[in-house]
C-alpha cells in the first residue's frame, strides 16, 4: 500500500514537473515565431493554402545550425523562401535563458509549419 | 495557456509523451514582403553595352518586376566573377539574398554571357548558364538572363523579353500628333509604327505578335485597321456607319471581335479575317462594348450597361448565353481575362475614384490593385503576375505597373507626350 | 434712291404746279391728279422698299439668331439625357435647319473618366439623343451625320469637374 502511495506521489511530481517544463517551452514559442515571420519574404506565386514543413536544429545559444524541408509545398520558390526565413533569422538569443532540460527536450530539434493566412487564394 | 492570448497567433503544439525528445511545431502564418535584395555584379571579361551595360539592364529589369531591390555596384565591397571569389559574409552584411556573377566574352556570333546565380543565405548555387547574341543584341542577352534569374527564384516565367504597344499624344495639332509606338517592356528601343493627325485607340497584339489591330480616325470617322509588323502593310477592316472600336484578337488569331453600332446601338461582332465573314454576337438595346476573349476561345467578356450602369458580362459564343460577372460597385468596364482564365482585371470606380481592380471569376472576390487615380486600360503580362495600366502623374499621361496581388507597384518613366492605352505583348515565340 | 425719288416727285409736282400756273383749270386738275398719283406711287414704292428692307433685316436677324443659337449641348456624367435648356436650344436649331438648309454633323464627346471605348459609345449615345430630337422636330435624318470622339477631343484639358463638365457635350457642325 505504501509502495503504491509512493508510486502515485512520484507520478504526480513527475507530471507537475513535466507541466512546468511544457509551460516554459511554450513561453518561448512566440518569439521564435515572430522572428521567423519578420524574416519571411514570400515569392509572388505564394498563395494561402500552400504549406511546407521545415525541421530545424538549434544549439543552446539559440543559433540555427541546421534547416531542412521535410514536407514540400510543391512550389520550390515557396520552400526556398521558408528556408531563407529561418537562415536569415539566424539566432534566437533569448533561448540562452531557457532551462537546459527544456531546451534539450523541446528546442534542440523543432518543426516549423509555414502556412500563410494573409495571401490571396 | 494564458501565454497564447495574442490575436492572430496560431500556435500548434504537438507533444509526444515520451521521455526522449519531444517535438514542437510552430506555425508561421504571416510574413513581411519586401523587395528581395539582389546583387547583379558587373560582369568580368569584355565590356558589352547598349547605352547601359548588361548588368545595368538586368538590374533595371529585376527592379521593374517589383519583386527585387538591386544593390548598387558602388555599394558592393568586391566585384567577383568566379565562385571562389565570393565571400558570403560580405554579401550577408550588405543584406543581399541573391548574387549574380559572370563573364562576358566574344565569339563568332557576337557576345557570350556566362553567368551564375547564388543564394547568399543558404550559400548554394541555383544555376550556371550561358546566353549568346549578336553585337546588336546586347539588350536581348540581358533580358534573357533576367528572365532566367527571375524564373529560378520565383518559379514564374520572366517577362523581360516581351514588348509593349502604346499610344502617345504629342499634344500639338499636326500630321504626327498621335502615334502608335512599339517598345521593349523596359521602355527602350521605342519605334513609331504609325502616326496620324487624328486620334488612335485600342491597339491589340495578335498572339503570334506579327500583327496589330487598332482604331484610327484618319478617315474622319473611327475605323478598325490591321497592321502587319513584318511587311509594314496596313489594311482597313471596317468602314461601318457609327462606332467601329475595341478590336480583340481570338487566341488562334483567326478572328477579331469588336464593337459596331451600325445596327442602331453598340453591339459585339466577330470578323473572320480570312473570309471576312461578319457575325453578330450580342443583341440588346444597351451599350455592349470592349470585348476580350477567354483563353479557350469560347467566350467573350465585355462591358455592358444593360443593368443600368457599366458592368462586366460574359457571353458564350456558341450558346449566346450572357452572364453578369461584376456586382461590386456601380462602374466596372474594360475587362481583361488573365492567361490562366481564372481572373479578370478591370477599370472599377469606388467613391468616385477610378482604380484598376482584380476579381476571381469563380468566387467573385474583388480586390482593388492601384492607389493611383484616373486609372484605365489595364493589360496583363503573359506570365499573369503583373499588369500595366495608364494613369495621370503631374498632369501627364503615364504608364504604371502593379503586381496582381497588389503587393508591388511602380511607375514607368514619363515620355514627351501623354502616353496611354498600353498593350502587353504575348511571350515571343 | 429714295432721296432722288423725292426730288423727282417734288420736281414733277413743281413742274405740274408751274404747268398749272400757266395753263387752264383742266390742265390744273390733270396736273394735280398726276401729281397726287405720282405721290401715291412714290409712297407705295417707299413702303414696299421699307417692307423689303424690314424683311431683309428680319431675315438677317433670324439667320444671325440661327448662327448664334447654341451649337454645344451639355450632359451629366454617364448620361445621355437632354437637359431642358438643350431641348429649348435644339428647337431653335430645328427651325433654322428646316429653313436654311440642314446638312450637319453631330460630334459626341465624353469626359476623360472611365474607359475609352465605353466613352466612345457614350459620346455616340449623346449625339444620337440630339439627332433624335432634331428628327422628331422635322429635320430629315438623312442630312444628319453622327460621329463620336469619346474622350479623345476634350474642349478643356484638365482633371477637375470644371473641365469634365465642359467635355461632356455634343457639338453641332454645319
Amino acid at each position: 500500500m505504501l509502495e503504491e502511495l509512493e508510486k502515485a506521489l512520484k507520478e504526480e511530481e513527475r507530471a507537475a514537473a513535466e507541466a512546468q517544463m511544457e509551460e516554459e517551452a511554450l513561453s518561448y514559442m512566440e518569439l521564435v515565431q515572430q522572428k521567423v515571420q519578420n524574416n519571411w519574404n514570400r515569392p509572388p506565386s505564394a498563395r494561402s493554402g500552400m504549406q511546407c514543413e521545415l525541421l530545424i536544429q538549434l544549439v543552446p545559444t539559440g543559433r540555427v545550425v541546421g534547416v531542412s524541408v521535410v514536407k514540400s509545398s510543391g512550389n520550390a520558390a515557396f520552400d526556398r523562401s521558408a528556408e531563407q526565413a529561418v537562415r536569415k533569422a539566424e539566432v534566437f538569443p533569448e533561448l540562452k535563458e531557457m532551462s537546459p532540460d527544456v531546451f534539450e527536450k523541446y528546442y534542440r530539434q523543432m518543426k516549423l509549419l509555414f502556412n500563410p493566412q494573409d495571401m490571396r487564394q | 495557456m494564458t501565454l497564447l492570448k495574442k490575436i492572430g497567433l496560431i500556435v500548434v503544439c504537438v507533444f509526444f509523451a515520451s521521455a526522449a525528445q519531444a517535438q514542437i511545431t510552430i506555425e508561421i502564418t504571416q510574413g513581411v514582403d519586401e523587395p528581395t535584395p539582389i546583387a547583379v555584379v558587373p560582369f568580368g571579361g569584355v565590356h558589352a553595352s547598349d547605352g547601359a551595360a548588361i548588368h545595368e539592364i538586368m538590374a533595371n529589369d529585376l527592379r521593374m518586376s517589383g519583386f527585387f531591390r538591386p544593390i548598387a555596384p558602388a555599394d558592393m565591397l568586391s566585384h567577383p566573377s568566379r565562385q571562389e571569389d565570393i565571400y558570403y559574409r560580405d554579401w550577408r552584411l550588405l543584406g543581399a539574398t541573391y548574387i549574380v556573377i559572370g563573364n562576358i566574352s566574344r565569339d563568332e556570333q557576337g557576345f557570350a554571357l556566362e553567368y551564375e546565380l547564388y543564394d547568399v543565405v543558404s550559400q548554394q548555387r541555383l544555376f550556371r548558364k550561358i546566353t549568346r547574341g549578336g553585337t546588336q543584341a546586347v539588350r536581348d542577352i540581358a533580358h534573357a538572363a533576367s528572365d532566367q534569374v527571375y524564373e529560378a527564384i520565383t518559379n514564374i516565367r520572366g517577362i523581360f523579353s516581351t514588348k509593349m504597344l502604346y499610344v502617345e499624344d504629342m499634344g500639338v495639332d499636326g500630321p504626327s500628333r498621335y502615334r502608335l509606338v512599339k517598345a521593349d517592356i523596359d521602355g527602350a528601343r521605342d519605334q513609331v509604327l504609325f502616326s496620324s493627325s487624328q486620334p488612335l485607340l485600342s491597339p491589340a497584339w495578335s498572339s503570334d505578335m506579327r500583327q496589330v489591330a487598332y482604331v484610327s480616325f484618319e478617315t474622319s470617322r473611327p475605323a478598325i485597321f490591321r497592321h502587319d509588323l513584318v511587311t509594314g502593310t496596313r489594311e482597313q477592316l471596317t468602314n461601318f456607319r457609327g462606332l467601329n472600336g475595341a478590336p480583340a484578337w481570338s487566341p488562334d488569331d483567326r478572328k477579331l471581335a469588336f464593337v459596331l453600332s451600325k445596327d442602331g446601338n453598340p453591339e459585339l461582332y466577330t470578323l473572320d479575317i480570312a473570309t471576312k465573314k461578319l457575325t453578330r454576337v450580342t443583341n440588346h438595346f444597351a451599350i455592349d462594348t470592349e470585348p476580350n476573349w477567354t483563353p479557350d476561345g469560347k467566350s467573350l467578356i465585355f462591358t455592358s450597361n444593360r443593368g443600368g450602369s457599366p458592368q462586366i458580362y460574359q457571353i458564350g459564343l456558341a450558346s449566346g448565353r450572357v452572364e453578369r460577372l461584376t456586382f461590386d460597385g456601380d462602374y466596372n468596364a474594360r475587362g481583361r481575362v488573365s492567361p490562366d482564365g481564372k481572373s479578370i482585371v478591370m477599370v472599377h470606380r469606388e467613391n468616385g475614384v477610378f482604380h484598376i481592380a482584380w476579381q476571381d471569376i469563380a468566387s467573385g472576390d474583388m480586390r482593388i490593385l492601384t492607389e493611383t487615380w484616373l486609372d484605365e486600360s489595364p493589360t496583363i503580362a503573359p506570365n499573369g503576375a503583373m499588369l500595366l495600366y495608364a494613369t495621370q502623374y503631374n498632369n501627364q499621361g503615364v504608364l504604371a505597373a502593379v503586381s496582381m496581388d497588389a503587393g508591388l507597384k511602380f511607375r514607368l518613366p514619363s515620355k514627351l507626350g501623354d502616353v496611354r492605352e498600353p498593350a502587353w505583348s504575348p511571350f515571343p515565340k | 434712291m429714295v432721296k432722288s425719288f423725292k426730288v423727282l416727285v417734288t420736281a414733277s409736282a413743281l413742274a405740274a404746279v408751274m404747268a398749272g400756273c400757266s395753263s387752264s383749270k383742266e390742265a390744273d386738275d390733270a396736273a394735280a391728279a398726276a401729281a397726287a398719283e405720282a405721290e401715291r406711287a412714290a409712297a407705295e414704292a417707299e413702303a414696299a422698299e421699307a417692307r423689303a428692307r424690314a424683311e431683309a433685316e428680319a431675315k438677317a436677324a433670324e439667320m444671325a439668331k440661327c448662327d448664334n443659337a447654341d451649337k454645344v449641348f451639355y450632359f451629366d456624367f454617364d448620361q445621355s439625357l437632354l437637359r431642358a435648356e438643350s431641348r429649348a436650344a435644339l428647337l431653335v436649331q430645328a427651325e433654322c435647319l428646316k429653313k436654311y438648309g440642314s446638312s450637319l454633323r453631330l460630334e459626341g464627346h465624353a469626359d476623360e473618366r472611365g474607359s475609352r471605348e465605353y466613352n466612345m459609345a457614350l459620346g455616340e449615345r449623346r449625339a444620337n439623343a440630339v439627332r433624335d430630337f432634331l428628327v422628331l422636330n422635322g429635320v430629315p435624318s438623312a442630312d444628319i451625320e453622327v460621329v463620336s470622339y469619346g474622350e479623345e477631343r476634350p474642349a478643356e484639358v484638365g482633371s477637375y469637374e470644371d473641365a469634365w463638365s465642359k467635355n461632356r457635350r455634343v457639338e453641332l457642325k454645319k
